[in-house]
């Protein structure tokens, strides 16, 4: 099965024949796990890289802005990629 | 033999320097006085002899006889001189043998030199006039400066004597003075031993009189104060920072303890562990944040430096939070507005604005509102985030920027708590001030002066 393809030029991305519509950091974001995949990535690793933000957020800023990108890149009739390894972090995986 | 301790102090030091000074001014005093009373007395004695002179030299020959007779008879202290000579020199009248050799005959008053004593052996200064009279004889009226060197041997006795006491007087008020000094540091040397020693409740002796050693040692007084305070909140924050890493371990070591007992199955033991690195990830972030301020704090600025457009971080803020203010049902609305940039490290910039939106958005209860907006201020940038949330009062304005120090009412909300305390610290390191209001809710800002180059 595909992983989404991410046209890096014209910052658009597709899930097979779906387009998926994506906020610039939500880009970024899937960009970022992308060239990581079946890498587990820790909250602390992906604000530093994708946010470069070193301080630890008193709120889940990680996981709202995960949620936001997993509804659209999973949709509910799809099989999942981005998956929550609890106590953490995420990982994006190719469906088996 | 080693000198007294006190005549090594300043004090008795600068006391003998004003001895020597003052017996400089005496002396100088006496010359003045000695001169000024010879100038004068010289003049007196001129005038007298001249005019002498020429009244004697209008007179006939018999008055003027008469004259100089009664003249030399009438001076009991042997002070004038007078004689009449012939044009060839030869003695008619007077007591003056000659016409003294280095006088003058043109009627000015002048020293000159005329014998003295029985046998005239001795010679005495003496201020003289000689004038040629009408019928050719040489007339000689002369009279003596002995006064000048009586008066200045009475005054400079007179000076002398008050001399002594003055002296005496200079030398003890420095010596006192010195004890006195040494006294005071000595005391003063004590307290800041005892400080030295760990009592920090020990003041520096004041005496209550406003002179510069107490001013001094107020000043030194209100410095120990300052530093007592500190240390006691260093020790505050310690004990702060010990509780609140407490807190969350103690949880996960009561969970870890309960799930050994109770857990039957792998899901159940992977439950309990995954609870337990949630715990312990709270502590790490306490001391990754702990670690983080005092990576800021010890910062030099310049290294990572540049030009900061504001409207940027804070547009690039708005959109990193407006998820989790979405999530929260808080409103975020932000408003950026025209200003220049700012010289400043953008990441650590970036972490200020977050740190208060993130803590805005966390203290805001659901329906509420947080506004984060740029303003263009009179000379200085200003980053304000307002919310709808519990706010702060008055006295806990201060308090709140201090390490771990959560309002109370915002106790039961989850955070580690050293936000301010990092915006703070980054604040600091810029030259930019946080200033906190009070209003309805919480209302924060940076404020950024403006300085120059920077609006270009």
């Amino acid at each position: 099965m595909l992983i989404p393809e991410l046209d890096l030029i014209a910052r658009t991305a597709k899930r097979g024949d779906r387009s998926i519509d994506l906020l610039p950091r939500e880009f970024r974001l899937l960009e970022y796990m992308m060239q990581r995949k079946d890498q587990v990535l820790t909250r602390a690793m992906l604000l530093e890289e994708v946010w470069k933000y070193k301080f630890v957020p008193q709120t889940n800023l990680v996981d709202v802005h995960m949620g936001r990108l997993r509804r659209k890149v999973d949709e509910s009739d799809e099989p999942p990629m981005i998956h929550n390894v609890r106590g953490v972090g995420f990982v994006l995986r190719a469906p088996a | 033999m080693p000198l007294p301790e006190f005549v090594r102090t300043t004090t008795f030091r600068w006391a003998l320097a004003v001895a020597g000074v003052f017996v400089i001014y005496v002396m100088l005093l006496f010359g003045a006085i000695y001169w000024q009373t010879e100038r004068y007395l010289t003049s007196r004695s001129d005038a007298v002899v001249t005019m002498q002179a020429q009244v004697f030299g209008a007179a006939s020959i018999e008055e003027r006889l008469i004259a100089i007779e009664q003249l030399l008879g009438q001076d009991p202290r042997g002070v004038q001189h007078a004689g009449l000579f012939t044009a060839d020199g030869q003695r008619i009248a007077g007591n003056l043998e000659h016409i003294p050799k280095d006088l003058k005959i043109d009627g000015h008053a002048q020293r000159a030199l005329v014998p003295v004593g029985p046998n005239g052996g001795e010679r005495q200064a003496v201020r003289a006039v000689a004038r040629t009279l009408p019928d050719g004889h040489v007339l000689v009226i002369g009279r003596s400066v002995d006064e000048i060197v009586q008066i200045s041997e009475i005054v400079g006795g007179t000076l002398g004597l008050g001399l002594v006491p003055a002296l005496f007087l200079c030398v003890a008020a420095g010596v006192l003075l010195s004890i006195r000094a040494q006294q005071r540091v000595a005391d003063v040397n004590q307290s800041v031993q005892r400080i030295v020693a760990g009592d920090l409740r020990q003041r520096l002796p004041t005496r209550g009189v406003d002179d510069p050693f107490d001013r001094l040692a107020t000043v030194v007084n209100e410095m120990l104060d300052r530093i007592e305070t500190l240390i006691h909140q260093i020790g505050g924050v310690g004990d702060d920072i010990a509780h609140d890493l407490r807190t969350p371990l103690t949880r996960v070591r009561m969970g870890m303890e309960r799930g050994r007992a109770h857990a039957r199955t792998v899901e159940e033991s992977q439950a309990v562990i995954d609870r337990a690195i949630l715990g312990l990830d709270r502590s790490l972030a306490i001391v990754t944040a702990l670690l983080r301020i005092a990576e800021i704090e010890h910062t030099r600025r310049l290294a990572g430096f540049s030009e900061v457009a504001l409207a940027d971080l804070v547009r690039e803020v708005g959109d990193l939070y407006e998820p989790i203010a979405e999530e929260k049902k808080v409103a975020l609305r932000v408003h950026v507005g025209d200003t220049p940039t700012v010289h400043g490290d953008r990441d650590l910039l970036l972490e200020a604005i977050a740190n208060l939106v993130d803590n805005a958005v966390k203290f805001t209860p659901q329906g509420g509102q947080v506004q984060l907006a740029l303003l263009d201020g009179t000379g200085e940038s200003i980053v304000r985030v307002s919310d709808t949330g519990p706010g702060i009062s008055e006295e806990e304005r201060d308090v709140v920027v201090r390490r771990f120090y959560r309002s109370d009412r915002s106790r039961q909300t989850k955070g580690v708590g050293l936000g301010l305390s990092l915006v703070a610290a980054i604040l600091k390191l810029h030259g930019f001030r946080l200033a906190i209001k009070s209003g309805p809710g919480f209302v924060v800002e940076i404020v950024c002066p403006r300085t120059h180059g920077e609006s270009a």
